[in-house]
Formats: structure tokens, C-alpha cells, sequence
């Protein structure tokens, strides 16, 4: 509410902020603990706002009755959704992808290059770097790989799609890096079309697995700090995805704050120089790490007690 | 209201108790007024031990439910003997704390038990209830011959907080011969009695390695020279606790003192910062690193001394949202400083900390600041932009007025998000700005006129707010011309300024307006006709009743609402309309029954049968709060809902019949424990049995 809006703030109640938080989850996975009540209620609010809806009831109605043209989910997950992120973001995990398994996958298979999926991709800034890393690597881009790229939310997606960045993209950027493949424009940056042509961005909800099968089968999938916002039975069944579309010996790449512990016992672990990553087992490779789950027993451990307390 | 049950309950009940299935017990637990009340508790002290805290904590509850507490405390005394099973004892002391009062008697009785442990155990439990009656016992017992007594007595005087403990308390801290843990309880005790105390009151504690940050922290409530002198010496303590507790005194004997006290004060307390410059390095240093109460003195106290090297670091530790509120209005008090230093450090600077420099320009008024928040403004950071826009309009700096015009005008002409929060930033500052008092309103006024023809869709919007809230209400020509403009958000904001202005001159053309092609001009020019209009208004309200757009049809029928009380015959049409409205859309429905709530119109037997027939559980929720506050012979028709497939209408009937202390509800409540999954459920449930038991 500003000073040019007056209408008083409204409040969600113990049942709409449920309400809508299992739409939520089952929609796109997202998860609104106690702790998110109040950013929901905030941004939800102020759809409502917008719709001039008088209720979160009516809200809801609105949502769970809306056809996917109607767009309003889409919306409200731009609402909700935090996306800010910025070029060669772990750095070491991606020169990993491209000093270790890039080359790997290559000698295995050179006739057909190797399929790299940016899970989550936001404004583009991961699947870029990774073609602009792999290209400063030597390799061929569409040759010696190819890059696609999937977001929810329809305004990321139009954002990477431009290509246009700030400062703040730029964080852990090298300079000959940026001077190399982006051109200043109005205060911006704007990326190179030698780098923009190859990657293809796609709108997809991981939790919906209907149009997953739109992508072939891939080698390596890049999906960092994406689920932490989903509940378990998301994680569980987005890892699940990713599995299916992984082929033998494809790499899973999380955040480093994300493993898969209590997630799945279906990859690897494999230490490469510069970062740990999942792999899922070529055939007749056996998955039986016991750590792997020791540390699950231990974290669920944990999680019964926080909830005690 | 008593409850039936049969052998075969009960029995089931017992049963369930010591089942190996955790949410069996638990069931058990709650189900446990199926048995005769002497055996229930016994029964329910028992599971305090349970391995599970689900169980436990129901039996917690349960128990406390309880109409006999004199049986209650009696078993939960007697459980707090059993040394045997910890989990047992902590139940029964937490038992006995949400018991309350009640069972104060029975503790005091037993706070004279041989057993240490147990006397302890009451002593937690009186001060968890926190009733003045326990004072006196409490007193007594900081002489009990058992160190951990005297230390829950202390503690518990602290929780009761009364101030005629205080001698009784410094009396156990000053004593050298006590335990420290003893001392140290009294001293924290008397930081919540709040009793001034003199340095010589508490000299015996501050050569104590242990007691002396705990004796520092009751410095300060009165100014008092040997106060002052011990404080100063605080401030060059090698321990980072002393000098914390030190730094808390201070703060608070500022609070304390006037204007001229406080500024010979500072002359000391800078003083002696001088003469230990690590004692601002070290405060620096933990800054980012300390708890949360320990932050915030650091940052207060760095803002006494007006430290300039603290200024970056303070504007850093303003990122917890948390301490954002301090450290701002401590950094304001640097004023003219603050900015200085920021400049000086502004490259180094990330967008989070110019964002808070932007706010904290808005306050201090400085030049250097002002030229900070222009060159903000022109940021590619939009964050940073709004956060100047902010700062300049807090300022009150009308001087910047055209460049928050340029700015708006420069933001992308689309509807994204961030586009959409920067014009509502601006215009916002803009309106703020307009607000400032002498002949703020006429500049921007004029200023915004002047941009409006040229401006893009969206800029025209957002000036048109300003304007709307600028212009002088009579100034109907300015609204009337909005009103043509081709940007339908322009005519809402014109119609909702008409609907303020009282003339006639504004009907017509919010009549007219009913008629628009957009929606949202439509629902404004509703609301607007609708909110001081008498009975007239009624048929153009009754016209948009038939809008084919749904949310236009839940605004009239909300406006239908909103019409002063008129005769029998109109009276019978707002409610025909209204009982029709409740079988539209679901948008519509839910409207009209606000509406009938608004109103408190009686629904119909026939009425009501159609809306709870209805299959969708937002409109069932607001027919269940609409029948909530009214006929009760209509919530008979309420008992259904307590099982209906959706968990939010279940919930919703069980609350509003324990509400309405429909007792005849229980049993088919009562029934529901043993087989509803849904926690939310659950919880009104017992809530509702509470209610209907009581």
C-alpha cells in the first residue's frame, strides 16, 4: 500500500494461506513454509489488488478454476519467485562441466554432441556462460555441444531470450570475458548473437512432466539453487525427471548448498577436481555408497527433531 | 454439557494407549474423556513419558483441560519425584505451568517436599505461571538449603518481576559466601525487577571474573557519579562481555538523563572511547558477527560516539532487516558525516548498501547526499533508482522534481513487474514531494499538466494518480478530461477522483462510465456511485448486476450493499437481487454473500439449501461464516459440512458451530477424532471439543 493507494492491507487466513500454498506446491512445487506467510500474503495481495478481488478466497477460486491461456499462475509465480542470479555463478562447478565432463562425454560419443539442459534457467545468465566457457574451451558449439534452456516463469524466460543485462549480472565476470562477447547499449549489456543463437529456451514447469518429453535425452543437467524452493515430494520427483532424461553416465549438476541426500539413492557421487557432481551409473555400475545412506538416516534424524522443537 | 460413552470406548481407548503406533497414542490421548475423569488423568500423566513429544505434548493438553485440578496437580506433583524418566517430569512441569493459577496452592504446598529435585521442579513451575501469590515462597526459598532451589527461586523472582524482591535478591548477590550460580541468578533476576541500583550497591560483585558483566548490565538506570566512574573504567574491560554490559549501561542512562546531562555525558563516554581506540576496532569488527540484542548495542553506542570509521560498517549491518531500523536512525544522528564518509567510500559500496545510503540521504539533508541520491537516481540499478526516488521525497527536496518526472517518463513503456514498481515508486515520491507543504502542491500540479499530452500509457497513468491526489477535488475539468483519455487506466484513476468530488456534475459521466469498455473502469465507476449515493443509484447498481464480466457483477452487488437503509419495497429488491447473485458465478456468489453479511439479511431454509449444495469449498467457507452470525435455528444445516470431502469446510463448520456453542454438534465431532488425518482439521477439532466441553 502507497501513499497513493490507500486501501487497506489484506489479511490471509490461517486456511487461505494453506489454501494456497498446496495450489502453489501442486501447481510448480513451490513451497511456502510459516516462515513465507508473510511474502505471500504480500504478493498475493497485491494480484488481488490488481484483479480487484476482494477476497483471497476469491483468489483462489481464480487460480484453481483458470484455464493455463488465462496466465494468472504464470503470473503469480513471477510474483513469487526470486530470480536473480549472474554469469559463471560457481565458477568452479562449471569449469568442471567444461574442463572435465565436457570433454569426457565428447571422446565417448563424438559423433553427436552433448546435450547440456540449464533446469531453471532464469534470465539466461547460466546457459550463457556455459556456452560462452565452453566455446572459450575450444569447443564447437552445435558441434561439440548444445545447450537448451527451461524456465516457469514467462518473464525470465522473455528476459533471457533478450539478452540484455546490468551491472549486477557481472558480478564474477572477467573483464576480456565481458568485453569479448557483450556490447554496451543504453546502460546495459547486450549479449553477443554468436553466443545467443545457441541456446534454446523453452517454458517448462519441472513438476509437470508432460512437456519434459519435449527434450531428448540428455547428458548433462544443470539444476542449482532451484530446488531449494520446492517441498520434498517435489525435489523428490523433479530429481526423478531428471534421472529419466539423464542418459547413462549424464551428469546432474545441483547448487552447492543442494545435495540428494533423502532424495534419491538412483546417482552417483563422483569427485571430479573442482567439485563433486552426480552422475547417473552406466549400466551394470552399482549405486551402494553406505554413507549415502547413513547421511540420509542422520538427516531425517534432524528433521524429526526440528520439528519437535 | 456432558459427553456419552460406552464400555466398548473405553475400553478401546485404554487400549489405544499402549499401542506401539505413535498416532495411535496420540488418538488415544485425545480421545481420553471417553473415560471416568479420575482415571483419564492418572492415565494421561503416564503418557508425559512417552517416547513420542506428539503424545506427550496431547497429554500436556489434555490434561490441562482438565476441570479437576485439584486431582491434576496432585498427579502432576507426584510425577515430578520420578527421577527416572526426565521426558515424564519436563511434561508434568510444563503441565502444570499452562495450568496456571489453579494449581498454585497444591505448589506451594509442595514446594516444602524433602526432595531437592522436586522443591526445584515446583520453584520452575511458579515462576513459568508467574503469579504474584508464589512472591513471599520464592523469597523464602533463596534461602533453602540446596543451591539449585536458591538459583530457581532467584530466577523466579526475576520472572515475577516485582520490585520488593530487589533487596531480598541483591542481598544473595552481594553475599560472598553463595554459590556464583546462586549470585548470578539473583543479578539476572534483578535486571528484570527494575529497581535502580548505585555502584556501591553492587561493588561486591564487579571484582567477581563471573558476576561482573551481569553487575554492570543494572548500572545506568539512575545517574549516579561511582555509576559513571565504573562504566568508563568498563569500557577499557579486556572481556568483550563486560564491555557489552558496559555498553548496554550506558544506553540506558542516556535514556534516562536530559539534554544537558546527556550531552556532559557524551563528553565522558567519548573520552574514554578515545582513550581505548580498540574499544570502537573491536565493536566494529563484531559488528557483522554478535547476536542480535548485542548488534543492536554495538551500533547504538558506535552512533553515541559518532564513530566515522563505524559510518560504512553500520551501513553494511543495516542488510539484517532485523537492525536496517537502527543502524539508518543511528547513521541519521551523523548527519552531514555520514555523507561525507559514504561518498568516500560509495564505489567500494554493493547495490544493497546504496540502496540504505540512499534512504539514510533522505535524513540526513546534507549536499554531498544530495548529489548522491541525483546520480542514484540515474542508476541502471532500478532498485537503487526507487530507493533514490524514496530518499529525495523523504527529503522533501522539491528541487528534484523534474528529475523524478524525467525518471518516470524514462521508465520502459511495458507492464513487467519491475517496470510497473519503479512507476509506482516515483509516483509515489512525487506525491510525497507534493505533500511538503508551501507551494509544493501548485509546482507539481502544474509540472504534471504540462507532461501529460506527451507522456506514453503508462507514464499518463501514473501522473494521473499524482494528479488525482494533488488537484483540488473541485477540479472537475481536469477529471472530466482524463476521463476521454485512450488509456483505459487514465479513466479508472479519473473516475475514482470523480467519485470523491460532491457534484452533480460528476454523475453523468461516472454513469457514463458504467457503460465503458473496460472492465476496470466499469468496476471503479461502481464503487464510486455506489459509496455515498442514496437509493437512486440502485438501478444502474442492478443494471451492472447483469454485467457480462464477473468481477464488474460482484462489485454491484457489493455496492448494492453499501446503499444507505431505504424503504420495504427497494429493501425486498436488494434482496431478491442478492439471493439471485448467490447462484452466479462463484465470484459473484462470494460477493453476495459478504454482501448479505454486510447488510444482515436472514438467508431462507430454500436459499440456504441451494448455496450449501453448491460443490465448490471457497463459496461453502463464506456460507458457513455468513450463516456464523446468524438465526441459530439455521446452523442445524451446518452439521453436514462437519465431514465434507474439502479439509477447509470442515474446518470452517467445526469452528463456527463450537463458536456458536451448538452442543449438538458434539457428538458428530467427538466421532471425527478417530478418523480425520488432516492436522489443520484436527486442531479445530480439539479446539472445538475445548469450546463445547467448557
Amino acid at each position: 500500500m502507497g501513499l497513493l493507494d490507500p486501501r487497506p492491507e489484506l489479511r490471509i487466513t490461517d486456511a487461505e494461506f494453506r489454501m494456497l500454498s498446496e495450489l502453489l506446491r501442486r501447481h510448480c512445487g513451490l513451497h511456502f513454509g510459516a516462515e513465507s506467510r508473510f511474502l505471500l500474503e504480500r504478493r498475493v495481495a497485491r494480484r488481488l489488488r490488481e484483479l480487484e478481488l476482494t477476497s483471497f478466497s476469491a483468489y483462489h477460486y481464480l487460480l484453481r478454476k483458470e484455464s493455463p491461456a488465462d496466465g494468472e499462475f504464470a503470473r503469480l509465480v513471477d510474483e513469487l519467485v526470486t530470480n536473480e542470479t549472474y554469469f559463471f555463478r560457481e565458477r568452479g562447478q562449471l569449469r568442471a562441466l567444461v574442463g572435465e565432463i565436457l570433454p569426457e562425454l565428447r571422446v565417448r560419443r563424438p559423433t553427436s554432441p552433448v546435450t547440456i539442459w540449464s533446469a531453471g534457467c532464469s534470465s539466461g545468465e547460466e546457459p550463457y556462460s556455459v556456452v560462452m566457457l565452453a566455446r572459450e574451451a575450444g569447443f564447437v558449439p552445435g558441434v561439440d555441444f548444445r545447450v537448451y534452456a527451461s524456465d516457469i516463469s514467462h518473464r525470465m524466460l522473455r528476459k533471457a531470450r533478450q539478452a540484455l543485462y546490468r551491472e549486477t549480472s557481472f558480478r564474477d565476470t572477467e573483464a576480456p570475458l565481458r568485453e569479448r562477447y557483450f556490447s554496451e547499449k543504453e546502460g546495459q549489456w547486450s549479449l553477443s548473437d554468436s553466443v545467443k543463437k545457441h541456446v534454446d529456451f523453452i517454458h517448462l514447469n519441472l513438476v509437470n512432466r508432460s512437456k519434459v518429453s519435449l527434450l531428448g535425452a540428455m547428458d548433462v543437467v544443470l539444476c542449482r539453487n532451484v530446488i531449494i524452493y520446492f517441498d520434498v515430494e517435489s525435489k523428490r520427483q523433479v530429481i526423478q525427471t531428471f534421472f529419466d532424461k539423464l542418459r547413462p553416465g549424464g551428469h546432474l549438476l545441483l547448487g552447492h548448498s543442494e545435495s540428494l541426500i533423502n532424495l534419491s539413492n538412483a546417482f552417483e557421487l563422483r569427485h571430479l577436481k573442482t567439485d563433486l557432481v552426480y552422475r547417473r551409473p552406466l549400466p551394470g555400475e552399482l549405486v551402494d555408497d553406505p554413507w549415502h545412506s547413513a547421511a540420509a538416516a542422520a538427516i531425517r534424524g534432524l528433521d524429526d527433531e526440528d520439528s519437535k522443537s | 454439557m456432558t459427553l456419552h460413552f460406552d464400555e466398548r470406548d473405553r475400553a478401546s481407548v485404554i487400549g489405544d494407549l499402549s499401542s506401539s503406533d505413535e498416532d495411535v497414542r496420540r488418538l488415544a490421548v485425545e480421545r481420553a474423556a471417553a473415560l471416568p475423569p479420575e482415571d483419564a488423568v492418572v492415565l494421561l500423566v503416564e503418557r508425559l513419558g512417552d517416547s513420542s513429544w506428539r503424545v506427550r505434548k496431547a497429554a500436556v493438553e489434555r490434561l490441562v483441560s482438565s476441570p479437576d485440578s485439584r486431582q491434576v496437580a496432585a498427579v502432576l506433583i507426584e510425577a515430578l519425584a520420578d527421577g527416572e524418566n526426565p521426558g515424564r517430569r519436563n511434561g508434568a512441569v510444563e503441565a502444570l505451568v499452562l495450568a496456571g493459577p489453579r494449581v498454585l496452592p497444591a505448589l506451594l504446598e509442595a514446594s516444602g517436599s524433602e526432595d531437592p529435585d522436586v522443591r526445584k521442579l515446583v520453584v520452575d513451575a511458579l515462576a513459568g505461571i508467574g503469579d504474584v501469590a508464589a512472591h513471599d515462597r520464592l523469597v523464602e526459598l533463596l534461602h533453602d538449603g540446596d543451591p539449585n532451589v536458591r538459583a530457581a527461586a532467584a530466577d523466579g523472582l526475576g520472572a515475577l518481576g516485582q520490585t520488593r524482591a530487589a533487596a531480598a535478591l541483591l542481598q544473595r548477590a552481594r553475599c560472598d559466601d553463595e554459590e556464583p550460580l546462586v549470585r548470578l541468578s539473583a543479578l539476572r533476576a534483578l535486571g528484570t525487577v527494575e529497581t535502580p541500583l548505585s555502584a556501591s550497591d553492587l561493588a561486591p560483585v564487579f571484582d567477581d571474573p563471573i558476576l561482573r558483566a551481569a553487575g554492570i548490565d543494572l548500572l545506568g538506570r539512575e545517574d549516579e557519579p561511582d555509576a559513571t566512574t565504573v562504566l568508563q573504567k568498563a569500557l577499557a574491560a579486556s572481556s568483550r562481555s563486560v564491555r557489552a554490559a558496559a555498553m548496554r549501561a550506558w544506553l540506558r542512562l542516556f535514556a534516562n538523563v536530559d539534554a544537558p546531562r546527556s550531552e556532559a555525558l557524551l563528553q565522558e563516554v567519548r573520552a574514554a572511547a578515545l582513550a581505548s581506540p580498540e574499544l570502537v576496532e573491536d565493536a566494529v569488527e563484531h559488528l557483522e558477527d554478535s547476536d542480535l540484542p548485542t548488534r543492536l548495542v554495538l551500533v547504538q553506542f558506535l552512533g553515541l560516539l559518532r564513530a566515522e570509521p563505524a559510518v560504512v560498517p553500520l551501513l553494511r549491518c543495516a542488510r539484517d532487516e532485523a537492525v536496517t531500523e537502527v543502524a539508518l536512525a543511528t547513521l541519521g544522528t551523523f548527519g552531514v558525516n555520514a555523507e561525507e564518509q559514504l561518498e568516500a567510500a560509495w564505489g567500494e559500496l554493493d547495490a544493497c548498501a546504496r540502496r540504505h545510503a540512499c534512504d539514510l540521504f533522505g535524513r540526513t539533508h546534507g549536499e554531498r547526499g544530495a548529489l548522491l541520491l541525483a546520480s542514484a537516481l540515474e542508476d541502471p540499478d532500478a532498485e537503487l533508482r526507487m530507493a533514490a526516488a524514496r530518499g529525495v521525497a523523504r527529503r522533501g527536496a522539491l528541487g528534484a522534481l523534474p528529475l523524478l518526472v524525467r525518471r518516470l517518463e524514462l521508465v520502459a513503456p511495458d507492464d513487467e513487474i519491475e517496470a510497473e514498481e519503479e512507476r509506482a515508486a516515483l509516483a509515489d515520491a512525487i506525491a510525497e514531494l507534493a505533500d511538503c507543504g508551501g507551494d509544493a502542491r501548485s509546482r507539481v500540479d502544474a509540472l504534471l499538466r504540462e507532461r501529460l499530452e506527451a507522456a506514453t500509457d503508462s507514464v499518463r497513468v501514473a501522473l494521473a494518480r499524482v494528479l488525482a491526489h494533488v488537484a483540488p477535488a473541485e477540479d472537475t475539468p481536469l477529471f472530466l478530461g482524463l476521463l476521454k483519455d485512450p488509456s483505459a487506466g487514465v479513466r479508472r484513476v479519473a473516475v475514482e477522483a470523480l467519485g470523491r468530488v460532491e457534484s452533480a456534475v460528476a454523475s453523468e459521466p461516472l454513469r457514463l462510465a458504467l457503460a465503458d469498455e473496460a472492465a476496470n473502469v466499469r468496476i471503479a465507476a461502481t464503487a464510486a456511485l455506489a459509496s455515498g449515493a442514496g437509493e437512486e443509484a440502485l438501478p444502474d447498481l442492478l443494471t451492472l448486476a447483469g454485467d457480462p464480466d464477473p468481477r464488474v457483477r460482484a462489485r454491484s452487488v457489493r455496492g448494492i450493499s453499501q446503499l444507505p437503509a431505504c424503504d420495504a419495497a427497494v429493501e425486498a429488491e436488494i434482496r431478491a437481487t442478492l439471493e439471485r447473485a448467490l447462484g452466479d458465478e462463484v465470484l459473484v456468489a462470494l460477493a453476495a454473500l459478504e454482501a448479505l453479511r454486510e447488510i444482515g439479511i436472514e438467508l431462507s431454509d430454500a436459499v440456504i439449501e441451494v448455496v450449501l449444495a453448491r460443490p465448490e469449498p471457497e463459496l461453502l467457507r463464506e456460507a458457513v461464516r455468513t450463516l456464523a452470525g446468524g438465526d441459530a435455528a439455521h446452523l442445524e444445516a451446518l452439521l453436514p459440512l462437519v465431514s465434507h470431502p474439502d479439509w477447509s469446510v470442515r474446518a470452517e463448520a467445526i469452528g463456527v458451530l463450537a463458536e456458536r456453542r451448538f452442543v449438538r454438534a458434539a457428538p458428530a465431532i467427538l466421532g471425527l477424532l478417530e478418523s480425520e488425518r488432516d492436522d489443520f482439521v484436527r486442531g479445530a477439532i480439539l479446539q472445538a471439543l475445548e469450546r463445547l466441553e467448557g
